[in-house]
This record gives structure tokens, C-alpha cells and sequence, in this order.
């Protein structure tokens, strides 16, 4: 708020009995009449203050000496991180958590909506660092515009990625967005603390029908542990989306494919009405070979 | 690029998995030979009773590993190196690199590694292989089926509960058997005792059974929780009071443990029988409502034997 400054000056002088009008006002901070004038709307339409003009003295005076100036004036960055802090306590699902992210959009004269979802976020740090991030994403997410970021990955490189973002979410303290990354053609997990810069676009995205909201939480067993990864090559054309997973086309016929348990990966497989091959890893193929081997054996006379 | 899986390193049986893990890989280095209820004594571990004030699941692993259990396997003379850490932390990627380097070569040594949580499964479990060229260790869950799928060297440390520890055994040195158990027994005494837990959340010892009741009869624990920490708890007291005898049994000087381990073994049966009455199922783990006051009430009924077995303990090795 950058006429807090002003303001503080017009409520000294109102309490002096000194009778400030826009005039003054303009002169002393060199503005003009009419944003002096707003600010006194501000005073009395936005903080309550019961300020009048007295044409007897030429100037403004409180009606009722019992107002007291908020104490709750906040500058745009204090205004940016009540904003987040609403946010977080308002996904907490306490209520005490409830009172407080009612009062922080009250301080920050946001609308506040009490979230219908699970809790998310009893508990957290603000990194000041995260904050701008976390705005623009926020902001993303409910314009459903990609956004480009500069990440750092779990093996500290750079990365440069076009990105939908469809989820904010804390767990175990740390933040993440999770989204559609085009670069990996996949739903993925950031942590807010590695993008290193965001940039939102105004190009328009869909969320995905298999993406399930209610995967990403504090409350819900997530880890960001690195999926698997399979190269398949299929003696015959598939349809992928019949493969139930995130399937990447890698070369003829082949596909790359990602998977959380080899069982999934392997039932999928098997349920095609294509032959195939695993070319990697070597874990998963001998992991087929097994399997096979058991129904073998359990289906010999 | 390399490859190797030691096929001898499999997780021992018992429901405290980091004893099942530790169990695996010394029988296997030829560094124990003797039953698993010896090592849970023997460690000091089978005197562990922790418990959440909800019946957390987390009960029985919450408490310094790196410190409880270095000194655990020194108890025993076995010299180990532990690291702990967290996925959360800014070198996290260092921490991991020079743990896949670590484990790798302590696998070459022919020497399986105590890990946190290779599967899913939040537990402790062994590392007992890897393979360069697919990037995964192989690894033993002690849970038959899925559980079991090779840890990818970048998701080492990356589980739900994201901490990254391994222990890493280096050599064995003998240790007088009475010191072993003198030391074992003063170490549940502390713990028996203990007033403050590392987390508020959880009490230990005499002041879990307070935790343990106070959530039975609230009715706020979770049913895989409950029935988790009963099976565990319900094996670490049989196993209390085997080490119990046993010691009484060997040392002559000790023997007066006898009193003790016939409390114990009376504490055990209220365990089993609770074990019994919320049996763990996985996931399908019920606790069902009726049970639940026969439950508390022998909680209830162990308490006090335990406690009169503690004082035993304490007259006998002295405070």
C-alpha cells in the first residue's frame, strides 16, 4: 500500500484538531488534489474511519474521536505473503486454521472462500522466496494458462519447461505444484523451492481427464520418488491410452513407458492383443521371464 | 558398469524389521549365528515400547536411528557406519550420490546394507544387489511380491517418509557375553524410564502405556496402526522374555532375571492375545469396536507386570 505513508500523516493530523484538506495534503506530499482525495476515500470507505469535512474549518475531522487507525497496514510484499498464508491455513481444515486464513483475506481485502477439499497444510514455513512463485502459479492455475520455468532438477541441472500447472500442494512441509510438463509429455511434481524463474503465458490448457487432484495432498501417501521407465517394442501397432500409463512414442513401434510397480506394467503388457518385447531394463524383462515360467509350470500336466 | 546380487542376504525373520534387516545381513557376513531373539536383546531393541498418542504406525521407528543404533550394533561388537539424512535438505543429490557409491561397494565387500524403506513399505529393509546398467538396487522388503521391485538409485532416500539412512557394516570384534547383556539390560532400564521422547507425539516405555490406553479409550487410533504396533510389540516382549530367561539361564550372576523373564513371559501373553484380537492384515487391518475393551483391559492387566518386572531388572543389575 504506498499511500500508507499519507495516510498516517492525515490521521495525525485529523487527532491534532489541525483540519487537513486536499490541498494541504497535495502540497505536503506533492501529489495531486484528486489523489488526495482518494486517499481520504480510502480512509473512510476502505479503514472505516468516520472522517467528515467541516467547511466552518476548511478541512476533515473524525465524527467519533474513538476510531483508531487499523494496525494491520500492510505494504504490497506483507500483502503478497498474507495472501499466501490465507491460502495455506484456509486448505488446513482446523478451524482455528479457518479463522485465520478469514482473518488474513480480510487484512489483505481478498475475497476468501473456505475450501470444501481435504486438509492439506496444517502446518508450514513460508520462504519468502516462494512466494512470487507461488502467486503466479496460483494465479495460472485458476486462468488455466501454461507457464514456462526454469528448473533446477533433483540432479541440479537447469531445465528449461513449458509447463500446465493443475495442483498447489504441501507435504512433509515442502511445496509443490504438480502439472503436465511438456518436456517429459507427462504429469509431473515440482518443488517450488528449485524453480529458479517463471514466466505465465497466456496460452490456454486443458487438464487432463486421468489426472486424479485428490493423489496430491498432506494427507495422501505421495512420495516424489522417480517412476520407472520401460522401453517396449510392440510387433504391432497399440492403441497407448489402452496401456493405462504414461507411454511415449520412442521409435517404430516402440514405446517408453513409465510405471510405479512392475506388476502393473506387466499386467497392461500382457493384456495386449500385440506381441512384445521389453528392451529395458533388464530387471523388468527377467521379471516377465519369471512370471511366465510360474504360469508354465503351473499349467503343465 | 557393474552388476551384482549377494542371494544369501535375505531379511531375518521378525516383526521389528530393522532387527530382521540386521539379522539378514550379519547371519549372512558370518557375523551372527545365533536366534533373532538374541539379537533383539542382545541390541536392546526388544525393550523398545514406543508408542504415538494416536497409534501412528511410525510408533516403533521413531527414535534416533543414528545414534540408537550405532551404539546398538557396537552393543554387540559389531562396527558399523550410518548415515541420515533428509530428501528435503539443499545437498540431498550429494548425500545420495555417495550413498549409491557406498552401498555399491559395501555389496562388492559381499556385505548387504541396512536401508530405509527400499519399497514402498515404510520399514526398514537390506540392499542386497545392484545393477549399473538398469540404475537400481536390488533389495529385500522382508514382504513377499511388489514390495520387492528394485530401488532406482536416484529414488534412494526419496520414500513417503523421505529420509535417506543407511548403515553400512565394517567388522566384528568379540565382547564378554556378560557385558553384552549388562549393557542390554541397563539400556532398557532407560528406557523403561525415559520421561521425554525425541517427539512429544510419543512416549516411551512406562509412560507409553499411557499413550497406548489413552488412545483405546478415546477411540482416535487408526486401525492400521493399532494392529501394526501390537503384532510388533507382540514379538518384541516374547522376544524380552526368551532373552530374559536365557540370560538368567547363562549367567550366574544374572540369574535372579529369572523372576523377570516369568513376569515377561506373562506380559507376552496379554501382547499375543491382544495381537490376536486386532490382528494386522495390511492395509485390511480392522480394529474392530467390540474388541476393543478386552484390549484395554489387558493392556491395563500388562502394565503393572511389566512394571514389576522393570524393578526386577533394576534390583538385579543395578540402577
Amino acid at each position: 500500500m504506498s499511500n500508507l505513508h499519507r495516510i498516517q500523516w492525515i490521521d495525525a493530523m485529523v487527532r491534532a484538531g489541525r483540519y487537513p484538506n486536499c490541498r494541504a495534503i497535495a502540497e505536503k506530499f506533492e501529489i495531486s488534489t484528486r489523489q488526495a482525495s482518494r486517499d481520504v476515500e480510502y480512509l473512510r470507505d476502505s479503514m472505516g474511519a468516520p472522517i467528515e469535512y467541516s467547511a466552518e474549518h476548511n478541512g476533515f475531522f473524525y465524527s467519533d474521536d474513538t476510531f483508531v487507525l487499523p494496525s494491520y497496514l500492510i505494504s504490497q510484499e506483507e500483502k503478497r505473503a498474507l495472501s499466501y498464508l490465507a491460502y495455506h491455513y484456509g486448505h488446513a481444515g482446523e478451524p482455528l486454521s479457518a479463522r485465520l486464513a478469514e482473518f488474513f483475506s480480510r487484512v489483505t481485502g481478498e475475497a476468501w472462500a473456505r475450501p470444501d477439499g481435504r486438509p492439506e497444510v496444517p502446518l508450514f514455513n513460508l520462504d519468502p522466496s516462494e512466494v512470487p512463485i507461488f502467486e503466479s502459479l496460483r494465479r495460472a492455475i485458476r486462468e488455466k494458462c501454461k507457464v514456462e520455468v526454469a528448473y533446477l532438477t533433483g540432479s541440479s541441472l537447469p531445465t528449461a519447461r513449458r509447463f500446465c500447472p493443475y495442483k498447489l500442494f504441501a507435504k512433509g512441509q515442502v511445496h509443490y505444484v504438480v502439472g503436465f510438463c511438456e518436456l517429459r509429455q507427462a504429469i509431473r511434481v515440482f518443488r517450488l523451492s528449485r524453480i529458479q524463474g517463471l514466466r505465465e503465458t497466456k496460452e490456454p490448457f486443458q487438464v487432463l481427464p486421468t489426472f486424479d487432484e485428490r493423489a496430491y495432498g498432506e494427507s495422501v501417501p505421495f512420495s516424489f520418488a522417480d517412476p520407472y521407465v520401460a522401453v517396449v517394442r510392440f510387433s504391432g501397432p497399440i492403441d497407448s491410452r489402452a496401456l493405462r500409463m504414461n507411454a511415449v512414442l520412442a521409435g517404430e513401434s516402440t514405446y517408453r513407458l513409465e510405471f510405479r510397480r512392475s506388476q502393473d506394467v506387466l499386467s497392461s503388457l500382457l493384456s495386449q492383443s500385440v506381441g512384445f518385447s521389453i528392451l529395458k531394463p533388464n530387471w523388468l524383462r527377467e521379471r516377465l521371464q519369471e512370471r511366465l515360467e510360474r504360469i508354465s509350470a503351473s499349467n503343465r500336466g | 558398469m557393474g552388476r551384482k546380487v549377494l542371494e544369501n542376504v535375505r531379511m531375518g525373520d521378525c516383526w521389528t524389521m530393522y532387527i530382521g534387516a540386521v539379522d539378514g545381513v550379519l547371519r549372512a557376513a558370518g557375523w551372527w549365528s545365533d536366534e533373532t531373539y538374541l539379537l533383539m536383546g542382545m541390541t536392546g531393541m526388544a525393550f523398545h515400547f514406543i508408542m504415538h498418542k494416536a497409534a501412528c504406525p511410525s510408533s516403533v521407528t521413531v527414535y534416533p536411528w543414528d545414534q540408537e543404533h550405532l551404539t546398538m550394533l557396537d552393543r554387540i561388537g559389531v562396527y558399523s557406519e550410518i548415515f541420515c539424512g533428509d530428501a528435503t535438505m539443499n545437498t540431498f543429490e550429494l548425500m545420495q550420490r555417495e550413498a549409491v557409491e557406498r552401498i555399491k561397494a559395501s555389496i562388492d565387500r559381499g556385505i548387504g546394507v541396512v536401508v530405509w524403506a527400499p519399497s514402498p513399505v515404510l520399514e526398514f529393509g537390506i540392499v542386497n544387489g545392484y545393477d549399473d546398467e538398469d540404475g537400481v538396487f536390488f533389495i529385500d522388503s522382508g514382504i513377499p511380491g511388489q514390495a520387492n521391485d528394485p530401488l532406482l538409485y536416484t529414488n534412494l532416500g526419496k520414500s513417503e517418509v523421505p529420509l535417506l539412512f543407511w548403515q553400512i557394516f565394517k567388522g566384528k570384534v568379540e565382547v564378554n557375553r556378560e557385558k553384552v547383556f549388562r549393557d542390554s539390560l541397563r539400556y532398557g532400564i532407560g528406557e523403561w524410564n525415559k520421561v521425554f521422547h525425541m517427539n512429544p507425539d510419543y512416549s516411551s516405555g512406562r509412560k507409553a502405556y499411557d499413550n497406548l490406553i489413552g488412545t483405546l479409550e478415546r477411540g482416535d487410533y487408526g486401525p492400521f496402526g493399532l494392529c501394526y504396533n501390537m503384532a510388533v510389540y507382540a514379538d518384541a516382549k516374547d522376544c524380552l522374555a526368551r532373552y530374559l530367561k536365557y540370560v538368567a539361564a547363562e549367567s550366574p550372576d544374572l540369574k535372579g532375571l529369572g523372576r523377570a523373564a516369568t513376569l515377561y513371559r506373562e506380559v507376552a501373553a496379554d501382547f499375543r492375545r491382544i495381537a490376536e484380537l486386532v490382528p494386522f492384515r495390511g492395509g485390511q487391518s480392522q480394529a474392530d469396536g467390540a474388541v476393543v475393551p478386552e484390549v484395554t483391559r489387558l493392556v491395563k492387566a500388562a502394565r503393572p507386570l511389566e512394571e514389576e518386572a522393570m524393578t526386577v531388572i533394576e534390583e538385579v543389575v543395578g540402577k
